[in-house]
């Protein structure tokens, strides 16, 4: 999003500027005049070069994210070219980045009010109102933008994602398929939605959405989902399959060996499973969930000091990870902490997982 | 000699292998009254070992005797730890204690000692050592060497025993071979140093009762389960008497217990009722029909409470066997004979203690028979839907080992078991344990993770980093305006201006002046060096030099040129012909102006003329002058160069003699700098 800077104001009165030249007192009033515009111009070219200058200092201070320093700029050049929308603009996304967003919102509204196809500042301020976690007011921006910019489809996907968060499914498929219906091709719109169609259980939606944003975007993610969604609807050869193109299409793509390995372990191929897990860990030692995984098997193994190492390790990363939890105490129920076993099922079952309170009902009271 | 050495070599070996040394005073000559007391310690421990003996073939516990026997066999020891009968007998005297694991290096040390014709009955006895060992292997071998050494006569007594005990062995393999899901662990803080024995448990498992002997007579305790411990630890003592008070059952509401006592030589079954805190004094529990003159021993509640399952050696044979009585009214006055609980569950072996679990279909039993692997097991059997107990199943290992495993409890969820074990590693004595049983596995879960929004998957930037815009420095502008004019009359003359980039040599831009007026205005943005020509014909061309580096301030100049002709004595300052200071090397930015000179000369071919050079009055005139000299050669090497006839021009340096205009100001002295051409002919 460029804009050049062209507005050029005139606020200053004609100067009276003498040259070099000593006083001229032979000069008519019309060489009079004539001077006197020459020496307006070159005063209005002053304060262009001066009002660049300052946009330019604030330019380099955003992107040395000094925003603080970017916005007096800004509103240096604003003090000397009011309708500056860039001005305005930048001075937004500067406050935006302070976390400032009421003021950035309100930079915004001024730049789109002096030019009303600033549609970029709309898109900010619904931007800003995702950020004040306010999602009504940032879907309403988003659909007074599409009312203005119908074409913006990246207004739509980011409805869709609001939905999509707030678990509002169907609003959901719906923003996202305004977002399709724009541009045909919106990988990240048909990858959302299927994703939409796959917490819905209509897997085969969800495939067909998740297939088609693999053409047009062949990324890691895109197949991985793709894998998923045939894993939900039951099919691991094809599951496996797209796990390995994902794989394949980025080779540290730690998620895809995790989810991969996941299948292998419920067709109890324990040895290729703990082999995706470790590669999963060795991409991303922090990856709670495959070390909660590769403790499965090490318990499988009965190697239960191993997997409780792993347990600890995920449970230190994501304390409330109710899996790993669980897992836990089911491991140091075999490396006979039976308090420890406890404490362990008693906080997965706080966090939502049943069998935690069976087990817990059937071997702690 | 040869004699001599076969002596050596006798008495060597016989150092080196110990010997037999037989309870005879020639072989204690030194200390005959410590042989003395040894002999009579033998022989007090021979009655005790004998009556023990026959309590084991009778099936019956005998480890009261057989501590008796060691109370005298173990100073005779001490006196004399050489003699292969009384290693045998100590080893024997262990292995029916509660500590039968201190048996095996007597027995061993007693085959040592016997050399090649050991007792047969060291084999059988180290069978039992070596399936205590767990080496069923070896202790399946000895029984069978026992079984073939042993004469028919000593043989007959132990032939039940000792086939039993090769049938323990073949399956104490198999058993020890299969893993059982369930951990064992001695209950520390219930046990003593002595026997601790017959826990029951409340169906929740809150509550256990159990029993202690380290008063020297049984005695009934209580605990309370809080924070997965055994606490509150007290002696039940409204329930203990001077004599032996066992408990067997806790009722599954833990308001009801099950005990038996020793009453004329005989043991009889009672019950305790818990009122508020308080046990109640024991009444006898079934009526004389069924505590009859044999020994009722421990019992069990059966859920239904109807029935109570029972240990009894009033059976046929004498042997401890499962029997059962139903009640035949509510408040319990009668109740039915005993009956045996069926030959399935009744070995042929003693059996220990009984239990019924809450459900009412499970039987846990412990008995010397069936599949044991040695000593007591704890079995358990199923009711069929005939109402028949079916074939008991050995617990397995790690519950049940070669030694004695009794009088087994187990909570209502099936999760803990409690029982006593004399095993190995215990406080002492019989101890409790408790069995936790791992259930089903309980398999771990696995997770998998997916990036469900693309834009969180693979952030979209949505801000930006501003771009810089092209900075148009402020164009400053010099302003040249002014009139051409003829140089003699002052007529406004309409000539060409030219605008060149000193620095190309481009023209930068083409004007003319007013042919009325005279008049012209340029704009020349600041950033060039700009080089003027104006040309009319008939004149002699003007030039102007406006040098406006970047950022230059603004500037208006107002200036007439009169343009003059060709006439000898014009003369043209070339503005636009440049040396750094102090050099005289025409700079490139020159060449223009003098290729315009040039042109002058080829389009006037008659023309002659004087290149001069000038300087300002700074320096020293020697020093202006000569530099001057050589700047106007400079030039004619130039136009020279370009194939202007030499003889056409010559150089000049004037110094600072010839100024233009003023030395006092900078804009003077940059006027007088100049190069000049003057027609000398034309």
């Amino acid at each position: 999003m460029k804009k050049y800077f062209v507005s050029i104001v005139f606020t200053i009165g004609f100067f009276c500027v003498y040259g070099q030249q000593e006083a001229d007192s032979t000069l008519t009033s019309e060489e009079i005049q004539f001077r006197d515009s020459i020496a307006a111009i070159n005063t209005n070219n002053a304060l262009i070069q001066e009002i660049q200058e300052s946009y330019n200092s604030g330019t380099e201070a955003f992107a040395s994210s000094n925003f603080n320093e970017a916005i007096t700029f800004f509103e240096s050049v604003i003090s000397l070219d009011s309708a500056n929308t860039d001005a305005h603009f930048n001075k937004g996304l500067s406050h935006k980045e302070l976390k400032n967003y009421e003021v950035a919102i309100t930079d915004f509204e001024i730049t789109f009010s002096i030019d009303d196809s600033y549609f970029d500042a709309i898109f900010n301020i619904a931007k800003c109102y995702e950020l004040l976690n306010n999602k009504e007011l940032a879907l309403s921006t988003y659909d007074r933008l599409l009312s203005i910019e119908p074409s913006r489809a990246e207004a739509a996907y980011n409805q869709g994602v609001l939905y999509f968060l707030q678990k509002d499914y169907d609003n959901a498929i719906k923003a996202y398929s305004k977002a399709i219906n724009i541009d045909p091709f919106y990988a990240y719109a048909l990858n959302d939605r299927g994703s939409c169609y796959r917490a819905l259980e209509d897997y085969d939606k969800a495939i067909a959405d998740y297939f088609e944003a693999s053409k047009n975007n062949p990324q890691a993610f895109i197949f991985n989902n793709l894998a998923s969604a045939y894993r939900k609807a039951g099919d691991k050869v094809q599951a496996i399959d797209f796990y390995t193109k994902a794989i394949q299409s980025d080779a540290n793509y730690e998620m895809a060996y995790n989810n991969r390995g996941t299948v292998y372990f419920e067709s109890e191929n324990y040895d290729v499973a703990l082999k995706d897990f470790k590669k999963a860990i060795e991409i991303n030692s922090d990856f709670a969930i495959a070390l909660c995984n590769r403790a499965a098997i090490y318990h499988i193994q009965e190697h239960y000091t191993g997997a409780l190492a792993d347990l600890e390790q995920a449970v230190k990363l994501q304390p409330k990870n109710a899996t790993a939890l669980l897992n836990r105490g089911i491991t140091r129920e075999m490396l006979r902490d039976v308090d420890g076993a406890c404490q362990d099922w008693q906080k997965a079952y706080q966090l939502g997982i049943e069998k935690a309170n069976e087990y817990y009902i059937n071997n702690c009271e | 000699m040869k004699q001599f050495f076969t002596i050596v070599l006798s008495l060597m070996t016989c150092g080196l292998f110990a010997q037999d040394v037989a309870f005879k005073k020639g072989n204690f000559k030194d200390d005959k009254a410590g042989f003395e007391k040894a002999k009579a310690n033998l022989e007090s421990g021979d009655e005790w070992l004998e009556k023990g003996k026959a309590q084991v073939l009778a099936m019956v516990y005998a480890a009261n005797e057989y501590s008796k026997a060691l109370e005298f066999y173990l100073p005779a020891q001490e006196f004399n730890p050489n003699n292969t009968d009384l290693n045998r007998k100590v080893g024997h005297a262990y292995l029916y204690t509660n500590t039968p694991y201190k048996a095996m290096p007597f027995l061993k040390k007693s085959l040592e000692l016997a050399g090649d014709e050991p007792e047969p009955f060291l084999y059988f006895l180290l069978g039992k050592a070596y399936q205590l060992e767990q080496d069923f292997e070896e202790a399946e071998k000895s029984f069978l060497r026992y079984g073939t050494l042993a004469s028919d006569k000593e043989l007959e007594p132990y032939k039940k025993l000792n086939r039993k005990h090769i049938k323990e062995s073949k399956s104490g393999a198999e058993i020890f071979g299969m893993k059982t899901r369930v951990w064992v662990d001695n209950v520390k803080e219930l046990n003593s140093f002595y026997d601790d024995i017959a826990p029951s448990i409340s169906a929740d498992g809150s509550e256990i009762i159990f029993n202690t002997n380290k008063s020297g007579n049984f005695d009934i305790y209580s605990a309370e389960r809080k924070k997965r411990k055994w606490q509150s630890l007290k002696a039940l003592n409204s329930l203990n008497s001077e004599g032996d008070d066992v408990s067997s059952s806790l009722a599954y509401d833990g308001q009801r217990l099950l005990l038996f006592k020793y009453s004329d030589g005989q043991s009889d079954i009672y019950e305790s009722k818990l009122k508020g805190t308080e046990w109640s004094k024991p009444k006898l529990k079934m009526s004389k029909v069924v505590n009859t003159d044999a020994n009722e021993t421990f019992a069990s509640y059966d859920p239904q409470d109807i029935k109570v399952y029972f240990i009894t050696d009033g059976g046929y044979g004498g042997d401890k066997n499962i029997s059962f009585s139903g009640k035949k009214d509510m408040e319990e006055t009668f109740w039915g004979k005993a009956q045996s609980a069926g030959q399935e569950v009744n070995s042929g072996f003693q059996e220990g203690s009984v239990y019924m679990a809450p459900d009412g279909k499970t039987m846990y039993f412990c008995s010397q028979g069936h599949t044991s692997i040695g000593g007591y097991d704890v079995f358990v059997s199923y009711r069929n839907e005939l109402g028949l107990w079916g074939e008991p199943i050995n617990m397995g290992y790690p519950i049940n080992t070669p030694y004695d495993e009794l009088y087994f409890t187990i909570s209502a969820n099936g999760k803990k078991a409690y029982f006593a074990s004399n095993r190995d590693g215990g406080n002492g004595g019989m101890d409790i344990y408790c069995a936790t049983f791992w259930g089903e596995p309980k398999k771990p879960t696995v997770a998998s993770e997916d990036n469900l929004i693309a834009s969180i998957a693979s952030p979209v930037e949505d801000t930006y980093i501003p771009e810089s815009v092209e900075v148009t420095v402020a164009n400053s502008l010099t302003v040249f305006k002014g009139r051409i004019l003829d140089g003699l009359l002052q007529d406004p003359i309409e000539a060409e201006i030219k605008i060149f980039d000193n620095a190309t040599g481009d023209v930068y831009a083409v004007m003319r002046s007013n042919s009325a007026t005279g008049k012209f205005l340029l704009s020349l943005p600041s950033g060039l060096n700009y080089g003027i020509s104006v040309e009319a014909e008939g004149y002699l061309f003007h030039s102007e030099n406006f040098n406006l580096p970047e950022g230059s301030a603004y500037n208006m100049i107002n200036k007439d040129i009169e343009l003059k002709n060709i006439d000898i004595g014009s003369k043209i300052a070339l503005r636009n012909v440049f040396f750094d200071t102090g050099k005289a090397e025409v700079k490139i930015d020159s060449y223009p102006e003098l290729d315009r000179l040039i042109q002058l000369m080829t389009d006037v071919p008659s023309l002659k003329i004087e290149l001069s050079g000038h300087t300002d009055n700074v320096g020293g005139d020697a020093a202006n002058q000569k530099l001057s000299q050589r700047r106007a050669e400079a030039v004619r090497a130039y136009l020279v160069s370009r194939s202007v006839d030499a003889s056409r021009v010559t150089a000049m340096g004037y110094g600072a003699s010839r100024p233009v205009d003023t030395n006092n100001t900078k804009a003077g002295r940059a006027n007088n700098r100049r190069t000049e051409f003057e027609i000398t002919a034309n």
